[in-house]
């Protein structure tokens, strides 16, 4: 209990620190690197009651369950069945990938999936608990393919429509 | 205030029932499930506060965390290199998509637009430079919110049936 409670206060200095750094996703790349540093040098403080993850993803659930609204959906309009043929494309292209990775390194095809579907870092990281992956390998991968992508669109985007 | 209770109220049940029942993807998609189908039924998104989703972030990112040990970051290392190659190829793949959907189904939308749309993911990020590049920020986070429903709905089917295949091989 008290290293629960340990870990989230270490949780908290990490996010207010990226915060201040104005880092994107702070929130969760601020505990993450906070309390995984700590974890490294300390691993007896043992790991966050399950409850953390429960209450986390119960949370996020709901937060994006409420965005979900009809007019976003009719502002597609005609491009709508596009987007949904194009996201089931390139899902297709992420679990060719993933199966290389799995081919190519030792991470299993489950963890290697999550660490390459274009779903958003925290949500693919609560879904991977499920099956349980590595979670700090899940999550950094995320971050990875977040930075590379907001990296290199711009310069890509710029290039071709221009 | 009324819905954001509501809201909660409804993820807490969707949450309860995946675990009750198991099903794949867990409390993320029950809550979200849950919450989604009032959502809809009310008719407008009601955006909830933004605290909820960094308090969300904080207990998700504290737990990971705590999960670190050397044996992560040697992974995360040694698979580093083949992961960027990958990378490259969903970028590649979104590009080529973006592309092709422009050509079919461009008309009064700017190439740009698309482009940011059917990138693999940065949602947030780029929705911000959307305006910059000369897209359109309402449309680009149209198509990412579609592209998220859609990964949501199809990841638990992909899993049930590796699990499935697992399952098979075990027994």
């Amino acid at each position: 209990m008290k290293n629960a409670l340990w870990l989230l206060g270490i949780g908290v200095v990490g996010a207010l620190l990226l915060l201040w750094l104005k880092v994107p996703a702070a929130w969760m790349i601020g505990p993450l690197l906070a309390v995984g540093a700590v974890k490294l040098a300390r691993p007896e403080l043992g790991k966050a009651p399950a409850a953390y993850s429960e209450v986390g993803k119960l949370l996020l659930g709901t937060v994006i369950g409420a965005t979900f609204s009809r007019s976003m959906l009719e502002q597609l309009g005609h491009l709508l069945p596009y987007a949904v043929a194009a996201t089931l494309a390139l899902m297709a292209v992420a679990l060719v990938a993933a199966w290389l990775l799995a081919r190519w390194t030792e991470l299993d095809l489950g963890t290697a999936l999550f660490c390459l579907t274009p779903g958003g870092m925290p949500e693919m990281v609560a879904m991977a608990e499920e099956i349980g992956a590595d979670l700090g390998v899940v999550a950094t991968l995320q971050f990875v393919r977040y930075t590379c992508v907001v990296l290199l669109a711009p310069l890509l985007i710029i290039w071709l429509a221009s | 205030m009324t819905r954001t209770l509501l809201l909660l109220a409804a993820g807490t049940l969707g949450a309860w029932l995946s675990r009750r029942f198991k099903t794949p993807g867990g409390p993320l998609l029950g809550a979200l499930l849950a919450s989604g189908l009032v959502s809809l039924s009310i008719g407008e998104a009601v955006p909830l506060p933004e605290a909820l989703r960094s308090v969300a972030l904080l207990l998700l990112g504290t737990y990971t965390g705590s999960t670190v040990d050397r044996d992560t970051l040697r992974r995360i290392v040694s698979v580093l290199p083949v992961v960027l190659l990958l990378i490259g190829m969903l970028i590649a793949a979104g590009l080529g998509l973006g592309l092709l959907v422009h050509a079919r189904a461009g008309e009064g939308v700017s190439l740009a637009t698309v482009l940011i749309g059917t990138m693999p993911g940065g949602a947030s990020g780029l929705s911000a430079l959307a305006f910059d590049l000369g897209a359109d920020p309402r449309l680009v986070a149209s198509m990412h919110s579609a592209r998220m429903i859609l990964v949501f709905g199809a990841l638990p089917l992909l899993l049930r049936g590796m699990a499935g295949k697992r399952d098979g091989q075990s027994s």
